[in-house]
């Protein structure tokens, strides 16, 4: 007989996948490109974010788990700063500007030609607003963090949890990196995150989805246990998209070639954020 | 702490809150969908003073998104005091702190319930404006939701603000008190502003022009942006500082109900 935990954790899966994707079939016009979409038409696609949230508690409902909102098995949305777990808001606040300026000094290590002293202004931001744009991206981040917090209510609040009773850390890690990047297909074959012009389009850029989704999920996964609360994963994976980086603004990636469809710059903020998680797994280990 | 939240909630009948917002939202987002303001619909097209071509769609769809901002703060506003004063009236208080509840818990779990529920009208708003906008035309009504969505956080965080003063006032002095201090304030700021019609210059609201108010804003990006960034900030320290303030009070306060 099939483990329950196992029979709920397909449940969920099932039902992340097939409504975000049906939702991406129904909003996402047809024939048209990630960057051909206009803004506004992005941030109404990008909804689809909600939907992994929106299958942990209709899985719930389903299997009849309960909506505990505290400890174990629960949905983990309660907040607490005892044991210094404020500490996990703390570095869900500032870690990813810290990995993305990271990212950003290392591609332009690898690649110096990157620097562009005015890409800014094709950015469309002002030079004083540059200098603002961590702390913009942080407040807004952080305020409009529900899109990030569907994702990470489903992913870190529901599916890993489950995958860790079920196997192995490191295991789980694997699998449940592999599954978000998937889970991101729709949008990377619409060329959300690398464009569609590079070689092995769209496999390759599922494949670079699935490793960035392993080495985030590390501490992601690794900060939501820590703290009980899915929270300050929510709040680091809406920072992240807001791209809190000052370098940013003076980095073209339009002036080097894209090698295997890794740019200088993704190279980058991989090579950062791969540093970050095996620091993670290794203080992991130590405090296990 | 969970459970406090929880009776709140329904004290505030939550449930039947979620529903209604949920099914609003679902109808605004289907509507909005087979209604696009992109398409030149006969009938729904005019022509505004500056000789611009408005789709009413558009303009219907961005008040239903206006609202929600607006009802929004209102019900923040309120709830943060109905959640005091429907323990008074159903004299729940002393029952509930004679419960493994601190006066701690019982005051936090106030603050807590109205910063949750500002988060939660504030991320439906958003979703609103998303779905506003990914269909409408190119248009009047696309500047005037952006410069309303400028000012979206810093209108949340004054709500808030003003809450985080009541609070305390309601916590301490009861229903009765607080309103009359309440109603005196608002009764106050009526007075001056009726003086104002009378006696200040009116030619600055003659001038008023929402043109003029956009284009302000786009060439204001900067402060606003830092208006954006410093609201939360500030809007963080003093309702912690309410909260401190209220507890401090409120621990040293021995009738829980107002008999």
């Amino acid at each position: 007989m099939m483990n329950i935990d196992k029979k709920r954790l397909i449940i969920y899966i099932a039902l992340s996948f097939g409504l975000t994707f049906l939702w991406y079939i129904i909003t996402v016009p047809k024939g048209q490109s990630w960057d051909e979409m206009s803004n506004e038409m992005q941030s109404f696609v990008a909804l689809g974010m909600l939907f992994p949230m929106i299958a942990h508690v209709l899985t719930r409902l389903i299997t009849k788990e309960g909506f505990a909102m505290t400890g174990e098995g629960s949905m983990m949305l309660g907040i607490s700063f005892k044991n210094c777990k404020w500490v996990y808001f703390v570095i869900a606040i500032l870690l990813p500007w810290v990995y993305m300026e990271f990212g950003n000094l290392i591609s332009l290590l690898i690649c110096p030609d990157m620097y562009d002293a005015e890409y800014y202004k094709t950015l469309e931001i002002d030079k004083n607003m540059l200098l603002l744009l961590p702390i913009n991206a942080i407040i807004s981040g952080t305020i409009i963090s529900f899109a990030a917090f569907g994702e990470e209510g489903g992913w870190r609040g529901y599916m890993m949890p489950k995958l860790m009773k079920l196997t192995s850390r490191h295991k789980a890690l694997l699998i449940g990196g592999i599954l978000w990047g998937v889970w991101h297909a729709p949008l990377t074959c619409i060329g959300h995150n690398f464009g569609t012009d590079y070689v092995g389009f769209p496999y390759l850029g599922i494949v670079k989805m699935c490793a960035f989704c392993i080495l985030l999920g590390v501490f992601l996964t690794y900060i939501t246990e820590k703290s009980g609360s899915v929270w300050p994963a929510a709040i680091m994976h809406a920072v992240n998209n807001a791209q809190p980086s000052i370098l940013r603004g003076y980095i073209n990636p339009d002036k080097v070639d894209v090698a295997l469809g890794i740019s200088p710059n993704w190279a980058g903020l991989l090579i950062s954020i791969f540093v970050v998680a095996v620091i993670f797994l290794v203080i992991w280990r130590k405090r296990t | 702490m969970a459970g406090l939240l929880y009776k709140d909630f329904v004290a505030m009948r939550g449930k039947r809150f979620v529903l209604v917002i949920t099914i609003l939202t679902f109808v605004y987002i289907i509507f909005r969908m087979l209604f696009p303001g992109n398409s030149e619909l006969e009938g729904f097209m005019i022509r505004n003073e500056d000789g611009e071509t408005v789709n009413l769609i558009d303009s219907f769809f961005f008040i239903g998104e206006f609202y929600m901002l607006w009802f929004g703060c209102y019900f923040i506003n309120t709830w943060g005091q109905k959640i005091i004063t429907t323990d008074n009236k159903i004299k729940i208080r002393s029952y509930l702190l004679s419960m493994p509840f601190s006066k701690k818990n019982y005051v936090a779990s106030k603050y807590i319930f109205v910063a949750t529920f500002a988060y939660a009208i504030f991320s439906i708003y958003v979703i609103w404006h998303v779905v506003s906008l990914a269909f409408m035309g190119d248009s009047f009504n696309k500047d005037f939701s952006y410069f309303v969505t400028g000012f979206s956080i810093p209108l949340v965080c004054l709500t808030l603000f003003v809450t985080a003063i009541e609070m305390p006032m309601f916590l301490i002095w009861g229903k009765g008190k607080a309103m009359m201090v309440k109603v005196t304030i608002i009764m106050a700021i009526g007075i001056a502003a009726i003086g104002y019609v009378f006696f200040g210059n009116l030619n600055v609201f003659e001038q008023l022009d929402i043109w003029l108010l956009i284009k302000w804003a786009e060439a204001h990006e900067i402060e606003l942006t830092l208006l954006s960034v410093l609201s939360p900030m500030f809007t963080i320290l003093f309702y912690y500082l309410s909260y401190r303030i209220a507890l401090k009070f409120y621990e040293k306060k021995e009738e829980y109900d107002e008999y």
